[in-house]
């Protein structure tokens, strides 16, 4: 049911078609906060507690809009804590019917899952904490009057867990670097660990050979050598026979 | 976004049938002949809004627990249409609950459903709905 369709600004007026619309269960902390923002930031907005009174809501505004501009529905916030399966196709057909209509979902702490499919369904941002919300709302200050809805804050940025260990160094490339002799060259390539992401495919392989692990005794040492380097399969002696170079005394 | 003006033009005797389990999309899709089926209450809702159909049919084991907010939405922006609710022998106290809620009737699986072609018959002979140009506030 519809619990108001009241202006939360006192500046807005009674009969003017809301430009904002939230969708929110009647007990719901993070709920509170968001229209806390709303009121702040001064706009109009309806306040409904199914899906089916925001598509309802939705078209009122959509209908409004035809006479004036300014009563376009510019942001659509909706606690997706109590939806069901149904409920959710609440986002397709908003993204499809107004797509001018900025679609935020907002969830508690502990359904991260539905703010994700909310994500996947259409909504534009997605809020999941207290300190989203109140980033999102200040965003939403300057935007006030305004008539089309504009850019708020994204989801805060994933940031790695604390305990994550440092990234690894990069592995040094596999092919030699320039401005080395040939000698050189080869003693590079020849003790260059192997990367598993250029190694050659497996597939390529006798079975035994493609088991082998780095670190373990080679099954055949010539042939794995012979990998490591590419497409060299020359000794020592052979390439610098082939290069035409002296053995160092 | 324009919408089209919520007239009904002579012949638009659509029944809006919200379903989504095949099996009972068959059956009333049979009894009721040309029926617009949506599988989503949401889009149904919308559909009702901007052309209210002659009736509406609810598969209540569809509407997920949802049933009153959906009769409530549905009533408050167009409470000419009619709604019919089908129900599963076990949910009949809660059909009997939408109809005190202001659902023209409802009809129980497996027998009684086939009194709704007639049902929805006599209402399309009665005195047709009020044609309204804007939505109800």
């Amino acid at each position: 049911m519809r619990t108001s369709v009241a202006p939360l600004s006192p500046h807005s007026s009674g009969t003017q078609a809301a430009t904002c619309l939230l969708v929110r269960p009647a007990a719901s902390a993070m709920s509170d906060a968001i229209q806390d923002g709303l009121r702040a930031a001064g706009l109009n907005a309806a306040v409904v507690s199914n899906v089916f009174d925001a598509v309802v809501e939705a078209e009122h505004a959509a209908q409004a809009q035809a006479g004036s501009p300014a009563r376009a529905l510019t942001h659509a916030i909706i606690c997706v804590d109590h939806f069901g399966q149904q409920d959710f196709r609440l986002f397709p057909l908003m993204r499809r019917e107004w797509p001018e209509t900025l679609i935020v979902a907002f969830h508690s702490p502990g359904f991260d899952y539905k703010g994700r499919l909310a994500d996947l369904l259409g909504a534009d941002v997605v809020l999941g904490s207290t300190a989203d919300v109140a980033e999102w709302a200040k965003s939403l200050v300057p935007a006030a009057g305004e008539i089309r809805p504009t850019p708020t804050a994204p989801a805060a940025p994933v940031e790695p867990p604390a305990r994550l260990a440092p990234e690894p160094p990069p592995p040094p490339p596999l092919s030699a670097p320039t401005g080395l002799s040939p000698a050189a060259a080869y003693q590079y390539l020849a003790h260059a660990p192997a990367l598993p992401s250029e190694s050659p495919p497996t597939a390529a392989l006798p079975a035994a050979q493609s088991k082998t692990r780095p670190g373990e005794p080679a099954a055949d040492d010539e042939w794995v050598e012979g990998n490591v380097i590419g497409t060299v399969e020359l000794t020592e002696d052979e390439l610098r026979l082939l290069l035409g170079e002296e053995k160092e005394a | 976004m324009s919408t089209a003006p919520a007239t009904r033009a002579e012949g638009d005797r659509r029944v809006l049938l919200v379903c989504r389990s095949a099996g009972r999309h068959a059956l009333l899709a049979r009894l009721v002949g040309g029926a617009e089926t949506h599988t989503s209450a949401v889009e149904a809702v919308l559909a009702v809004l901007r052309r209210p159909p002659q009736a509406v049919v609810l598969n209540l084991e569809d509407i997920e627990g949802r049933e009153r907010d959906l009769l409530a939405a549905l009533r408050r922006s167009r409470p000419e249409v009619p709604i019919y609710a089908i129900a599963p022998p076990e949910d009949e106290p809660l059909a009997r609950r939408l109809v005190r809620d202001g659902a023209a009737d409802y009809f129980v699986l497996p027998t009684d459903v086939y009194r709704l072609p007639r049902t929805l018959e006599k209402a399309a002979r009665s005195e047709p709905p009020v044609c309204r140009t804007g939505l109800t506030p």
